[in-house]
Order: C-alpha cells, then sequence, then structure tokens
C-alpha cells in the first residue's frame, strides 16, 4: 500500500502525500524528539523534512525505500536544528507524576538512571546521538543506520560504539559522584 | 557496566522516553505547507542530493552511491551538450526547460537583484506577505514575513531558514570573534581583543588563517550603507556540515544565541554596518551559490532602525 501511495504521490497526488505523513509523522517527531531533546525544534525538524520529502519525492527511485528515505530527510533536518540549538534555551518541565507513572510501568529503569542517561546524551552530539536513535529506538542494522547517516557502514559502527563507551562512561561517572561527594564531606 | 548494559538501558530509555503522538496540528501544518505547490522534477530532486537508489548488497554504498550520482549526472550533461551540438545544425534542439523562478512580488518589497537562482521559488499561491517587527536593545528592524521561512530569535538576534532553498539568514549584533582554533558548535572561545567595529572586524577576517575572504564592497541594506564580503574556507580546511566539529566559528552572537561560520563548500556572504555604534552582521549561508538570491530577497524587505 504504502509503494502505491508513494506512486501516487510522485504523479502530484497530495492526498496519497498527506497519508504517507500521517502514517510516519508519529514516528518521525520520536526520533527527533529523541535526537534533539527539544519538543520545539523536533517539531520544526520533522516539518521540514516532510516538506522536503513533498518536493523531491520524485528522488524516491526504489519505491521500498520510501522510509528509509524520510529517515535520511529527517536526520538532515535535525542536524540543521541541532545546529541552531543555542538560538532558543528550552527548560524542560516535567511532571511529578509522569515521573512516577514510568517508573511504575517501567520498573527496569529507575529515575536516577533515566536522569543519568539523559544527561549523558545532552553531552553527545548530534550525529553520535543520531546514531544511537536509530540503532537501539528504532532497532535497525548497522548497514540501514549507516545509509540513513549516508557514511559507510565501518563509520556507523565506530561512531555507534564511541557514543555508547562516551554513554557508559558518563553513566559511570554518575554513578560515582555521590561517593565522592560523601567521601569530600567526610 | 559492559556495552551490552549500555545497549539495553538505552532500548529502555529510548522506549520510555519517546512521545507516543507527534503535537496537535503537526501533520496539519504540514499538509498545509506541502498543498501550495508540486514536487519538483526528479533531476532537480537529484541535483539537490536527496536521491534514494536501489540497494542490491548492503555494503560499500555510502561513498559509491555518491560518486555514481556524480558520474550519472556528469554523463547526462555531456549527453545533452552533444545531442544539442549534434542537432544544431538542423533539426531543433530539444528544449529543456528549467523551473521558472516565480517570486512573489509585493508593492512594498523593494525589487531584487536579477541573479539567476538555481533553487526553484516557491510557485504555489503565497500568503499574503505581512510585515514584522523584531527588536534587540540596540537595534531593530522590520522584515516582509512570507510563508516560505522558518523564524527563529533570540534577544540578540533573528535566523531565518527558508523551507525550500537550502540558505539560511542571520541576523546579529556582533559581540565577539571566535578564535580560529576554536568551533561554534561546542563551546566556542572568543578573541575579545578583535575590534567588533566594521572596519575591525573586516581587517580580522582578511587575516583569518582558515578563510578566504573577497575585498569589502560598498552595498546598503535595509536603508543604511554596508560592507560586504563572501566568507568560504581555504583550501585544505574541513568542516564537514553533519559532523562535530562541524563548523568554524568566526562570528559570536551572544550566550543565548549562535555563532556564524562556514563548512565545507559553503558561502557567508556578510553584510556589515554600523547601527548606532554596534556592528550588526547580516549573514546569508548556502552551499549553492544560486540560493544566496533567495537570501537577499528576504534581506531587500528588511528595514532597520535605532532602538530608542
Amino acid at each position: 500500500v504504502q509503494r502505491d501511495l508513494v506512486a501516487m504521490a510522485q504523479e502530484g497526488d497530495h492526498d496519497a502525500f498527506s497519508q504517507l505523513a500521517a502514517g510516519s509523522i508519529g514516528r518521525l517527531y520520536a526520533v527527533a524528539r529523541l535526537i534533539l531533546r527539544d519538543g520545539d525544534r523536533a517539531e520544526d525538524a520533522v516539518q521540514d523534512a516532510l516538506v522536503q520529502a513533498w518536493r523531491d519525492i520524485r528522488a524516491v527511485r526504489d519505491l521500498d525505500r520510501f522510509d528509509a528515505w524520510l529517515h535520511r530527510l529527517l536526520i538532515r533536518s535535525c542536524y540543521r536544528h541541532a545546529h541552531r540549538m543555542r538560538r532558543r534555551t528550552v527548560v524542560e518541565l516535567r511532571a511529578v507524576r509522569e515521573e512516577r507513572d514510568l517508573v511504575d510501568s517501567a520498573p527496569e529503569l529507575s529515575i536516577e538512571q533515566r536522569d543519568q542517561i539523559a544527561r549523558g546524551l545532552r553531552r553527545l552530539p548530534p550525529d553520535q546521538r543520531a546514531a544511537l536513535v536509530l540503532r537501539h529506538y528504532l532497532g535497525l542494522a548497522l548497514w540501514e543506520v549507516a545509509d540513513i547517516l549516508e557514511i559507510p557502514v565501518g563509520t556507523a559502527k565506530s561512531r555507534v560504539n564511541r557514543a555508547t563507551n562516551a554513554m557508559r562512561a558518563a553513566l559511570e561517572a554518575d554513578a560515582r559522584e555521590p561517593l565522592q561527594a560523601k567521601g569530600r564531606a567526610g | 557496566m559492559n556495552p551490552n548494559d549500555v545497549d539495553r538501558l538505552l532500548a529502555t530509555f529510548f522506549e520510555l522516553d519517546a512521545p507516543r503522538q507527534e503535537p496537535d496540528g503537526l501533520l496539519e501544518r504540514v499538509v498545509t505547507h506541502t498543498s501550495r505547490r508540486r514536487p519538483t522534477p526528479r533531476w532537480l530532486a537529484t541535483l539537490r542530493g536527496t536521491p534514494m537508489t536501489t540497494r542490491t548488497k548492503p555494503f560499500g554504498v555510502g561513498m559509491t552511491r555518491g560518486l555514481a550520482g556524480t558520474l550519472l549526472i556528469l554523463a547526462a550533461i555531456l549527453l545533452l551538450a552533444i545531442a544539442v551540438v549534434g542537432l544544431g545544425g538542423g533539426s531543433r534542439p530539444p528544449q529543456v526547460a528549467p523551473p521558472v523562478p516565480t517570486v512573489a512580488a509585493s508593492p512594498a518589497a523593494p525589487s531584487v537583484a536579477a541573479s539567476p537562482s538555481a533553487a526553484p521559488s516557491p510557485s504555489g499561491p503565497a500568503a499574503s506577505p505581512r510585515t514584522v517587527a523584531f527588536a534587540t536593545d540596540a537595534w531593530s528592524l522590520t522584515y516582509l514575513d512570507g510563508p516560505d521561512w522558518i523564524v527563529g530569535t533570540s534577544s540578540r538576534d533573528i535566523g531565518f531558514e527558508n523551507l525550500y532553498a537550502p540558505v539560511f539568514v542571520t541576523i546579529g549584533t556582533l559581540e565577539a570573534a571566535v578564535l580560529p582554533s576554536s568551533i561554534y558548535v561546542t563551546e566556542p572561545e572568543l578573541d575579545r581583543s578583535v575590534p567588533t567595529t566594521v572596519d575591525g572586524y573586516l581587517s580580522w577576517l582578511e587575516r583569518h588563517p582558515k578563510l578566504d575572504v573577497t575585498d569589502p564592497v560598498d552595498v546598503t541594506v535595509g536603508g543604511r550603507s554596508a560592507k560586504q564580503v563572501d566568507v568560504t574556507l581555504k583550501e585544505g580546511e574541513n568542516y564537514a556540515q553533519g559532523s562535530i566539529p562541524s563548523r568554524l566559528g568566526i562570528a559570536w552572537f551572544g550566550e543565548d544565541t549562535v555563532a556564524i561560520g562556514p563548512t565545507n563548500g559553503e558561502t557567508h556572504r556578510m553584510k556589515l554596518l554600523d547601527i548606532g555604534g554596534v556592528t550588526v552582521i547580516v549573514d546569508v549561508a548556502s552551499m549553492e551559490p544560486g540560493a544566496l538570491a533567495t537570501g537577499e530577497e528576504l534581506i531587500q524587505t528588511i528595514e532597520f532602525g535605532e532602538r530608542s
């Protein structure tokens, strides 16, 4: 069905494109939000990517690979918006109840771990965050990650490894902090 | 903690942290934007660099696809040239019609410098333009808003990103130059010794070890005199967009804003003007020289004023 919609959109059928957009926009927003760590920027990035997708949809030659192509546009868009992140400072506020709900529904991840991971991700450059999101959220194979990021497979592998190592270091450093603080106090 | 633990934690975190649904109104905005125009021809979309070709095997794709695409385009141009030469004496050559730029003219907007643009301007019915004001502590401006620009502001600068052409316009007060050894995407190191006057900053730019800078020319922008230079990376410098470090920062607008600077293949056309004793930079950046004209269309609608 998606293949048919892509073909129709390439013929200028805007309704077909709207269906494609409706079917993918939730996932695109989630990916952009995870990479950019900012809801407003994620909205802008998704909008830009989908507008560009409609503009350039005739560049899709293999209709079965529309999703991969769309993700590529999204990642490029995320990079552009990540470079402009300093323009706005966004303070994220989360309701306490939401946190509690989260923990109740996900006992495998504590609030502390979640905060540590969020902090660690913020310290990563956008290209490493993108690699992690594609790999661990979308569950893509390394060659698929490489394809979307437009880099060789070896580079994708090393990028994922670097990001994973950085996250591990961040988590371990955060885990040590309370002990160090205690030692200084004592 | 081993890598598998980190992988598991990340997968769990992403699953929990990902929003379940897009924000209200986002799809409607996309549908509205896209309904104003039709897709561009395949050859143009391919030239823009967004093709997705058939994959037959999962390895070794990244570099070969770009090369293949370039060769394909070169071959097409060569064939076209042969066809034109071959048919020139006899039958009529085939007409390859590029998209006609149709700039939405406005009575309020001054005429745009005639410059051929490789990037298409939007051809759909545009929303009525409206004049929008923006002010900092030192200066203010008005510009003619159009549906094709995404605008971001801080207390110190204003940025425009075109939805359809790869061009960015940034306007801000020069606060400091960025050290050549630094980059703006991480914490920039500033050179506060560089004079933030028009002449002082231009003099610093001309001596920059990593930049090629054209000779300043006199222009007007927003009804005021300005100096204009084109800034690109020197040959051998490598600041690729999308990787970190990605960009050489050269001008800093303040803590809550951005620095500007070129990446590989990118041209920054900077206009510097003095407004009330501060130096304002109007920067148009693009990797497609033709797209700079799209930014100029916006700039020509700007009127500057001093903040009282």
